[in-house]
């Protein structure tokens, strides 16, 4: 991202209003604390307007900002020092419609593989080659983790209405 | 179904303009300040990483340094007398770490053998070949070799013993000549008290063990004198006191004060420390069963029978005295059991050729 002294300015302002929802999302997926998701939100953002080399087009940018957010968010969870566990159950989502809560709720208890797949395919609207990239993964494995996340969403979330997700 | 309700579930995830602002104003201040703040996490990154690579070169700077003065630290010392005398430094594993001649013909069997690093056995085999080599070993068999270990520990001193034994009794074999083998056990308090008169504590002992014999014997005067002339004269004393003695129990008297247990006031008395504790050690707790320990026995016995000496280097093949040969006189002796490991030395080392 080009930058230069006088424009840090817009340039901060542009890349926080172009990814910081998705920043967010990805965040989600991963931390329980708002605190945490703050440290994480610098940290990329941070990363992303020093990164000297050009990106290709904004697909190249949207999917290296996506790698670095999972990766940071990894770390934060390998850190020693910040190992601080968060039940789901006690996680405030807000969102009022039930429905999605529980199908948001669902989602987050998936095992952290499962959950990447499902995000970035479901709500990214990557496809699986993509996503293996992004996750420097074997299409075969997405493709697998993929089936097992729905397999095991269709079976949790068989209760609501009439069971019928997918 | 599930993905519409999932997208609209996320969609309802956002970042709260609060954590837009705070985000803002951290990066504008980092991408504003100096180059060096704005990269402050890799320098500190890297830094970190300059310290852990500092403290793991110093670990192992310090492991390394440790293990050298482990091994170049003599944990236990080998005295060896012919009259050359040598003393050798060996570490905790065994290893000859250091060497020092007590006089001028320990400086020639010193000279141009390499002897550093070697185990007990093959250096003192160097050095008694060298010795051998040289004319220090007699013809005729009279030559005695002392191998006294200087170590507080007792199974560590057994050990060096033995394999000391070992190693002058192959290179006395293999330069075809004959010689007697002693064994002494000294602590390493001795070491100290022998170095102050320059002399090795294995000669130093035996002269201690003369001075038990005949009061008006000096250290100078025997500090240069070859060991098998103070086992000679330690002989004739014991020789003269039984002939002068009417009574055998009073012989078996006389030779247990002389090596050091009771030593009440005549010979006894010049007994010191160390001999009372060498024959403490290998009396009291090792009868002559142990050849390890009756080798001891011969040795810091020095000044005991000679009649009985003479049985044990005869039952070496090469004409050394091996300690095996003392236990079997021992068990053959009056009761005593200093006697009878007093024996071991003397054979007046007559040994076959």
């Amino acid at each position: 991202m080009e930058k230069t002294s006088s424009g840090t300015n817009d340039v901060v302002t542009e890349a926080l209003d172009k990814y910081s929802d998705m920043v967010r999302r990805i965040c989600f997926m991963y931390l329980k604390n708002e605190a945490d998701v703050e440290d994480i939100f610098q940290n990329v953002f941070l990363k992303l307007l020093q990164y000297q080399k050009p990106f290709e087009n904004d697909t190249h940018e949207k999917a290296w900002l996506c790698r670095v957010t999972i990766n940071e968010c990894k770390d934060f969870h390998k850190s020693f020092f910040r190992k601080n566990t968060c039940s789901i159950d006690n996680l405030e989502i807000p969102i009022e419609d039930k429905s999605e809560e529980g199908v948001l709720r669902e989602v987050l208890s998936l095992p952290q593989k499962y959950r990447n797949v499902i995000y970035l395919f479901y709500f990214e609207d990557y496809s699986v080659p993509e996503i293996a990239t992004i996750l420097g993964r074997n299409q075969n494995t997405i493709h697998t983790h993929l089936r097992r996340a729905k397999a095991i969403l269709k079976n949790k979330l068989r209760g609501f209405d009439d069971g019928n997700y997918f | 179904m599930m993905e519409t309700i999932f997208r609209a579930a996320m969609n309802h995830i956002r970042a709260k303009e609060d954590l837009k602002r705070n985000t803002k104003a951290y990066l504008i201040a980092s991408l504003n300040a100096s180059p060096a703040a704005t990269k402050s996490r890799s320098a500190r990154s890297v830094r970190q990483r300059v310290v852990i690579a500092a403290c793991t070169v110093f670990f192992v700077c310090a492991m390394s340094a440790a293990t050298v003065a482990y091994y170049k630290t003599p944990a236990s010392y080998l005295s060896l007398d012919i009259n050359p005398s040598v003393e050798l430094g060996v570490n905790g594993l065994g290893r000859i770490v250091s060497a020092t001649a007590y006089n001028s013909d320990g400086t020639t069997i010193l000279n141009g053998q390499n002897i550093m690093d070697a185990d007990v056995k093959s250096a003192v085999h160097t050095l008694v070949k060298s010795a051998a080599q040289k004319g220090f070993v007699a013809q005729d068999g009279s030559t005695v070799i002392s191998v006294t270990s200087e170590t507080d520990d007792a199974s560590t001193a057994i050990e060096l013993e033995n394999a000391a034994a070992q190693g002058a009794e192959t290179a006395i074999q293999s330069e075809r000549k004959t010689a007697t083998i002693s064994k002494d056990h000294v602590p390493l308090e001795k070491r100290d008290e022998a170095k102050k008169l320059a002399l090795t504590p294995g000669k130093l002992s035996l002269i201690q063990k003369l001075q038990a014999l005949d009061p008006s014997v000096t250290v100078s005067e025997y500090k240069d004198a070859k060991v098998k002339d103070i086992m000679k004269r330690i002989n004739e004393l014991k020789k003269l006191a039984k002939a002068n003695s009417s009574a055998p129990e009073d012989d078996n008297t006389a030779i247990d004060e002389a090596d050091g247990q009771d030593a009440p006031s005549s010979s006894g008395t010049a007994v010191d420390k160390n001999t009372q504790d060498t024959a403490n050690e290998t009396d009291d707790e090792d009868s002559p069963v142990s050849s390890g320990e009756s080798g001891k026995d011969s040795v810091s016995d020095s000044s005991g029978d000679p009649e009985k000496v003479d049985s044990q280097p005869a039952s070496s093949k090469n004409g050394i005295t091996s300690s095996q040969t003392q236990s079997s006189s021992g068990s053959t002796e009056t009761g005593s059991r200093s006697s009878s490991s007093s024996s071991a030395i003397n054979n007046d080392s007559k040994l076959p050729q």
